[in-house]
């Protein structure tokens, strides 16, 4: 009997507290999503990464301003990137921050439709506003790792590249650069949509089945105190005539009829 | 439809799911090399989780109505319920409930 409620207590106690992760996860999630950078005010390079520095996880789209020297002989491109439901390319190239052989940036130049419609890479100094971005990989195969041509933009193939340092991260030009159609932020992978949803669906089946344990339990303890009620009714209804001594009665009772 | 055909389906339906996302996308997502497109396969499946759970909670309602109603034991209940979280074990439960209600209450068949 005690041990039923105890059960009952951690069925319906461990799908709540999981019910209130799932949800907690969701939040979490969506206001993640929804600290969007990228209509603030660009800010030098340097105020917000170093060269040296990890990702910040929470600058993803923070506008930055880039000013130094284009690496043109680095420059590669990144294979199925979509533009307005198109698919094509990004145009990548580094630029140094600061003077010729400071570390450099990875830059999105722009988009291109087929490999054969690359621009000339820029030469000289320039200054590139753009959406910094967290470089890519999560291990997607480079079918013909000879070519210029990446899967994804990582800074360990750009690495081979350049002489200088690499930043840990990218910049994706606001506007492309020498006339190029500007890569579309829309364009990056995915990062999981459904997720979030996913969580809250996950919240609300843990609460429905606390809630299914909870109700099974009510059920219980009301039909055991219906039938100790019942017991006791009967108990009260022999016992009336004889005293104390039901079971005989009902013996008698039973004998007499 | 009856409580007992559709506690049938949901058993069947609910039965499927679980082999596929603890048999096929679970091994697949976890276990093959990654960025495959059989390991992408196995992570996009593994939504159907989601679904399984949610027609997992209607197969619970059902499945205890209907043990109610038969008068079944608590513990034949409780394994009818477990039976939707184990992989396989659903579709023996389930043959086992057919036996029951046609041996013992053929009027909710």
């Amino acid at each position: 009997m005690l041990g039923a409620h105890v059960l009952a207590l951690v069925c319906v106690g461990l799908a709540v507290g999981l019910g209130l992760w799932q949800h907690d996860a969701w939040q979490e999630r969506r206001s993640a999503e929804a600290r969007d950078l990228t209509e603030q005010p660009s800010q030098p390079l340097d105020d917000v990464i170093g060269a040296d520095d990890p990702f910040p996880g929470d600058r993803v789209g923070q506008p930055v301003e880039v000013t130094g020297t284009w690496l043109p002989e680095a420059t590669v491109l990144i294979s199925d990137r979509d533009d307005a439901g198109r698919r094509g390319l990004w145009v990548v190239t580094p630029l140094t921050s600061g003077g010729p052989d400071d570390p450099a940036i990875a830059v999105v130049r722009g988009w291109i439709a087929e490999t054969d419609a690359v621009p000339p890479a820029p030469t000289g100094t320039a200054s590139v506003t753009g959406w910094l971005q967290p470089p890519e990989g999560s291990g997607v195969l480079d079918e013909d790792p000879a070519d210029d041509v990446y899967p994804q933009l990582r800074v360990a193939d750009l690495v081979q590249r350049v002489d200088g340092d690499l930043y840990g991260a990218y910049v994706v030009a606001q506007d492309g650069v020498d006339g190029l159609e500007p890569a579309d932020l829309a364009a990056l992978p995915e990062v999981g949509r459904f997720t979030a949803l996913r969580n809250l669906l996950y919240a609300i089946e843990w609460w429905f089945f606390g809630a299914f344990a909870a109700f099974i339990w009510w059920r219980f303890v009301r039909d055991e105190a219906e039938l100790d009620r019942r017991l006791a009714a009967s108990a009260a209804d022999d016992g009336a005539p004889g005293g104390a001594d039901g079971e005989t009665d009902a013996a008698v009772s039973s004998l007499e009829a | 439809m009856s409580l007992f055909k559709s506690y049938r389906a949901l058993a069947l339906v609910v039965g499927v799911l679980l082999a596929v996302c603890a048999l096929v996308a679970f091994p697949l997502k976890y276990f093959v090399t990654e960025g495959t497109d059989l390991q992408q396969f196995g992570e996009d499946a593994s939504i159907l989780w989601l679904v399984h759970g949610w027609i997992f909670m209607i197969y619970v309602v059902v499945a205890f109505l209907l043990a109610r109603r038969a008068g079944w034991t608590p513990q034949f209940t409780i394994l009818m319920l477990v039976a939707g979280l184990v992989p396989l074990l659903i579709f023996w439960v389930e043959r086992q409930v057919v036996q029951r209600v046609r041996d013992e209450t053929p009027e909710l068949a």
